[in-house]
């Protein structure tokens, strides 16, 4: 049997085997075809290398070394991460909730103290989620200095510290799942796609160290002014702690992020299309913010939703109606977006709901029962969302 | 800010394989080679290096997954960017006016020893590189570049006993459109 271009090629290349190497060599000794088909092989890789060499660079080493090249990464990747921050945070779809949570931060420690009262971390209250409420905010509303103070920027990347507890990873069932975050995992029974994942999510801690200086700054550019920060604030710490939760997906949730990346995609521009089969469920405990005490909440809230966009009288009279202290307010971008209170696993929950063409609809329900926050996604309407809330055991 | 303290690698640092798990290691071991490979894509020494710089730091901020084959997986990046960049150029219709470019430009510092026939055969070469195959391109930019069948295998995701065939098979290609 005569010899393959591919072993002839290898074989040109010195990518043989030893015991192949022997064969290919004791072939060629009596085969005439081989011989020939080995140079005109040879003579396509000699032409391929002459043509190929043009492309050498002429002169060594013009390019920096690997040390000032490290030394490039380690700047470029410290850029990055703040511009990323940034990026996201001032996205159209984050905006409203990361500004809405800093804000809140910021107003929280400018507005609330005593101005005679020393700060102490004795000083500090516990703030837990147990309920959500929505406010829809039309992001043009929103004060447009928000997007560009670069106050607010060097405060977020200054005082601002993001500590994730790690990657995700997978687990094998339910009871696992349990065990490693500590609390009943519940998973919907009955449900036609399949599970695809079920993850533990590391939660993490963002943690706020008051420059008072420049939070007034802030407050200037985006024209508030009016509000003042007592200078005994100066120091004071807030922490936002996000626990361990877990994540399961339904049906088909892959995007293959990986292979967009390799082939050039940036994932910190995404543009994802939706996934019309994707069953998403998130259970964590309750996130809760340690801030000082003593803070004036309903003033916080109103505040809160000036920024977001209503009028100083909308503004009184909704944050009257909201317990401040267990409440998160979200901020819901009015992209063809609608919400509704529900009753759900014996509780009341937010249903957010958005049109996606005239046949596909997409849901958002939220809901806390028992100190666990529920986010639950997918296709299709309030009854498919209210039937799978129901179904979790 | 050390490199490998960070969230991200701490996936590539806890990765069963020993040689390569560390993201400088891997940094340094492939720095010169990953350059060397875009300047030949490229022809530019600045942008070589910015896009090699950019495989890392994609590297760093998302490793993939699997870590058996890291090194692999860089050379897949650098050359998918590589040709990115280099298809992009051509979309700017930059062939047009670029040896004149670099003639003007290297008249003192940059490269004198490139005439303007070297530019004209390197331009017509690249040009080449964009017309075949996407991976038959890479196969023959990866194996002029020193890497041997198996480091290409990984790379393009290919079985070994495929590279010679399908190296063969690439250069015809790249002489039939070359002519």
């Amino acid at each position: 049997m005569h010899l393959s271009d591919g072993e002839i090629k290898a074989y040109q290349d010195q990518e043989l085997e030893i015991n192949s190497q022997q064969r290919v060599v004791a072939h060629l000794d009596t085969c005439t075809r081989c011989q020939q088909r080995n140079k005109v092989l040879n003579d396509l890789s000699q032409k391929l290398t002459t043509d190929l060499n043009a492309l050498d660079p002429v002169t060594k080493n013009k390019f920096s070394s690997a040390n000032t090249a490290h030394n490039w990464l380690t700047a470029r990747l410290q850029e990055k991460e703040t511009n990323n921050m940034w990026k996201k945070i001032t996205s159209p779809q984050a905006r409203p909730v990361w500004i809405g949570l800093v804000i809140v931060i910021l107003l929280a420690i400018s507005m609330t103290f005593a101005p005679v009262r020393a700060i102490a971390n004795s000083f500090l209250g516990l703030f837990r989620v147990e309920q959500f409420t929505i406010v829809q905010v039309n992001p043009a509303d929103l004060p447009e200095q928000l997007g560009s103070s670069s106050q607010l920027e060097y405060l977020l990347t200054q005082n601002l510290q993001i500590e994730e507890r790690g990657e995700a990873y997978q687990v094998a069932d339910k009871n696992e799942a349990s065990q490693r975050v500590g609390f009943e995992v519940r998973l919907p029974t009955g449900m036609i796609k399949p599970l695809n994942s079920l993850d533990v999510q590391p939660g993490g801690q963002v943690t706020f160290v008051v420059d008072s200086a420049r939070v007034q700054l802030i407050l200037n550019e985006i024209g508030r002014s009016d509000i003042q920060i007592p200078e005994e604030v100066d120091g004071a710490l807030v922490t936002l702690e996000i626990p361990d939760g877990i994540t399961t997906q339904y049906g088909n949730c892959e995007y293959d992020l990986e292979r967009l990346r390799e082939a050039g995609y940036d994932p910190d521009d995404p543009k994802i299309p939706q996934l019309p089969d994707c069953i998403t469920l998130v259970q964590l405990p309750s996130p809760t913010i340690t801030a000082p005490t003593e803070l004036n909440l309903v003033e916080i809230g109103e505040a809160y939703l000036q920024l977001l966009g209503m009028s100083a009288e909308e503004a009184h009279e909704f944050a009257q109606k909201v317990d401040w202290s267990t409440t998160f307010v979200v901020p819901l971008p009015n992209y063809g977006t609608a919400f509704q209170d529900v009753s759900v696993d014996g509780v009341s929950g937010v249903l957010i709901s958005q049109e996606l063409d005239e046949h596909t609809s997409q849901f958002m329900l939220m809901w806390v029962k028992d100190g666990i926050a529920y986010v639950l996604t997918g296709p299709g309407g309030k009854s498919t969302a209210l039937n799978i809330a129901r179904s979790l055991r | 800010m050390s490199l490998t303290r960070k969230r991200k690698l701490s996936n590539i640092e806890h990765s069963s394989e020993q040689e390569s798990t560390d993201f400088d290691s891997l940094f340094y071991q492939n720095w010169d080679r990953i350059c060397e490979i875009l300047y030949r894509l490229l022809g530019e020494w600045d942008e070589a290096q910015d896009i090699a710089l950019e495989t890392f730091m994609q590297l760093y901020q998302h490793p993939p997954k699997s870590k058996d084959n890291l090194n692999g997986w860089l050379y897949r990046v650098a050359t998918n960017l590589g040709f990115n960049a280099l298809r992009a150029r051509k979309r700017r219709k930059f062939y047009e006016n670029r040896a004149g470019l670099i003639i003007l430009e290297n008249n003192s510092p940059g490269q004198p020893e490139m005439n303007l026939e070297q530019l004209q055969k390197q331009e017509r070469v690249r040009h080449t590189l964009t017309k075949i195959k996407s991976r038959s391109a890479k196969l023959l930019i990866l194996r002029h570049s020193g890497l041997t069948y198996a480091e290409i295998a990984t790379a393009l995701k290919l079985s070994p006993g495929s590279v010679g065939t399908l190296l063969t098979r690439a250069e015809r290609e790249f002489e039939k459109q070359y002519k």
